[in-house]
């Protein structure tokens, strides 16, 4: 048991976060690649994942309609919508579309270039391969997913405004304020702060396996396919975490 | 990699600034429902229950969200303090004697707590002043009246059940409720009853305006009840009578001793047989006599020496009469 790999890969994960930590924080900085990164992962998921959160506000308010509708709680969709966006559909769907999106393409161009030994080259040439390659692309989705869930979360109430003016009309006023009125910070602020976690997973797990990747182009496919199911299972642990420690918090 | 250029830059400062706004211009709309960011007035409610409240409900005035809970302690084993952040525009409103209570927001809503002016004068309210609390409507209190009362409605009921159960067995009520005539009769006699009392009535009045008349001196009646002098008068006239009957009763007494004293003349001629006998001989006689005497007499007015002036006297009669 404790020669699985399982356990071997937590562990070396946890070392691999560590070195980002270590070097990380030690210059000098790359801005530039970071900078470059951040567009790459950032800017270029919006559409995906705008569009997707746009669509989950909206199914998600006309899904719901129906059975309020039968309880009369008609009034209530703005809020119980709103609360589902902000405090759980937002970071849940940006975070698994990152995943998808950012977690196989960092695992796929790592390996390749683990696998083309052009890391080694790095290495020998005096760049720092792992300030260069895995520290930009960490600190660039731990940045960004935070941002993207925003947005996410603005475009999905939007989509859920309109979901509710489809049929029956809420003044835009109303709505703000019947999601307001339930919404605390200890609710927006685990909200940013989980996706801050998701973000660090994302990339975490997609440097990892890209940079460890073995077996040649094999190793790039599999380094890519692991690396979204790790990364998506992993976003969901962490929801359960942030569940239980804003629990703990007394947050919600 | 290739450097990024200026418009990607540009691109990707748009994007993370629009995240950023999103999240500062929530955070500052939640911050403004709470109350965080305007001045706030702090103002404390001591309670013996808050029934559930948290801190972050929200306090009203007037059915208006005018603040928040801000902090609940316990001071000891029956007060609770409640420290209230009261939205500043709103001090004007909220006099020092006004009254807080806890309540819900709704049957199944949020605990809150609510203000309640008081109709009396008072200055606004400080920073930092006590207000003054009630005790809300419990739930539980509220419950256990009504089950008490529930219980009695089921043995009223119960009760309810049985009489009507009588009733619906009773024959003698259906014919008695059945009967098309007695009901004719008893309007009959209703009627009759009616007369009879419009005639009482007739006769009451009678009799009011009889002692109305009494009281008044009016008629005999009223002058024996009402006159002073007649019962001076009277009592005068019974003394009178009063001596008239002792005068009798000693002339009485007189009498019967005369008539009972022998020999005597009275009694002689009430209790002597002879004497009764010879008196009516000599009545007889005397009959006798006179019987001749109105012969004799008669005779004497047929003589020729008495004929006319006898004769003078009818004529004189007869003119009288005839006048």
């Amino acid at each position: 048991m404790f020669n699985s790999p399982f356990l071997a890969e937590i562990g070396g994960m946890t070392r691999f976060a560590g070195r980002f930590f270590r070097e990380g924080f030690r210059p000098r900085y790359e801005w530039r690649e970071l900078l470059s990164q951040c567009y790459v992962l950032g800017y270029q998921s919006l559409t995906l994942v705008g569009v997707t959160g746009f669509i989950m506000g909206l199914v998600l308010t006309l899904r719901l309609r129906p059975t309020m509708v039968q309880f009369g709680a008609e009034s209530w969709i703005p809020t119980m919508v709103g609360l589902t966006i902000i405090r759980e559909m937002a970071p849940i769907i940006t975070a698994l579309m990152v995943a998808g999106k950012v977690g196989s393409s960092i695992g796929a161009e790592l390996s390749s270039l683990r696998v083309t030994e052009q890391i080694d080259a790095m290495e020998v040439s005096g760049t720092n391969p792992f300030k260069y390659l895995v520290v930009t692309r960490m600190l660039a989705t731990t940045l960004m997913v935070p941002i993207l869930n925003l947005l996410a979360t603005g475009l999905g109430l939007a989509a859920a405004y309109l979901g509710v003016n489809l049929k029956g009309g809420t003044s835009l006023a109303l709505f703000t304020h019947n999601i307001l009125a339930r919404l605390t910070f200890g609710d927006l602020l685990s909200a940013v702060v989980k996706t801050v976690f998701f973000g660090f997973a994302i990339g975490l797990i997609g440097c990892y396996k890209g940079y460890y990747a073995t077996n040649g182009t094999e190793g790039v496919g599999r380094a890519a396919n692991s690396a979204v199911v790790m990364a998506s299972m992993m976003v969901f642990i962490l929801d359960l975490l942030a569940v239980q420690v804003s629990n703990l918090l007394g947050l919600n | 990699m290739a450097a990024p250029s200026a418009s990607t830059n540009i691109r990707l400062g748009l994007f993370v600034a629009l995240g950023l706004g999103c999240l500062i211009a929530a955070l500052f709309l939640i911050g403004q429902k709470q109350n965080l960011f305007g001045s706030s007035l702090n103002v404390r409610a001591d309670f013996r229950n808050v029934s559930g409240l948290l801190t972050g409900n929200n306090v009203r005035l007037s059915g208006i969200t005018i603040g928040t809970v801000k902090s609940i302690d316990i001071l000891n084993d029956s007060t609770v303090r409640v420290g209230m952040s009261l939205n500043r525009e709103v001090q004007p409103f909220i006099r020092k004697n006004a009254v807080a209570s806890v309540g819900t927001d709704g049957l199944v809503g949020n605990t809150i707590i609510n203000l309640a002016a008081v109709p009396a004068p008072a200055p606004p309210i400080e920073p930092g002043d006590m207000l003054r609390t009630t005790t809300p409507l419990a739930l539980d209190a509220m419950l256990g009246t009504f089950n008490v009362s529930n219980k009695n409605l089921v043995a009223i009921t119960g009760d309810l059940r049985q009489v009507t159960h009588k009733l619906n067995g009773s024959n003698a009520l259906w014919q008695l409720l059945n009967d098309q005539q007695l009901a004719a009769d008893l309007r009959l006699s209703l009627r009759h009853a009616a007369t009879a009392t419009a005639g009482l009535q007739a006769a009451a009045r009678d009799v009011q305006q009889l002692a109305h008349g009494l009281r008044q001196g009016q008629g005999p009646a009223g002058y024996l009840l009402t006159d002073k002098e007649f019962a001076g008068q009277m009592r005068h006239t019974t003394r009178q009578l009063a001596n008239a009957s002792d005068t009798l009763a000693a002339t009485l007494a007189s009498l019967k001793k005369q008539t009972e004293t022998p020999n005597g003349p009275l009694h002689t001629l009430l209790a002597d047989t002879a004497l009764s006998r010879q008196l009516r001989q000599t009545i007889g006689n005397a009959e006798r006599g006179t019987a001749g005497f109105s012969q004799s007499m008669e005779a004497l007015q047929h003589n020729f020496l008495l004929r006319d002036y006898f004769r003078k006297q009818a004529k004189k009669q007869a003119q009288a009469a005839g006048h």
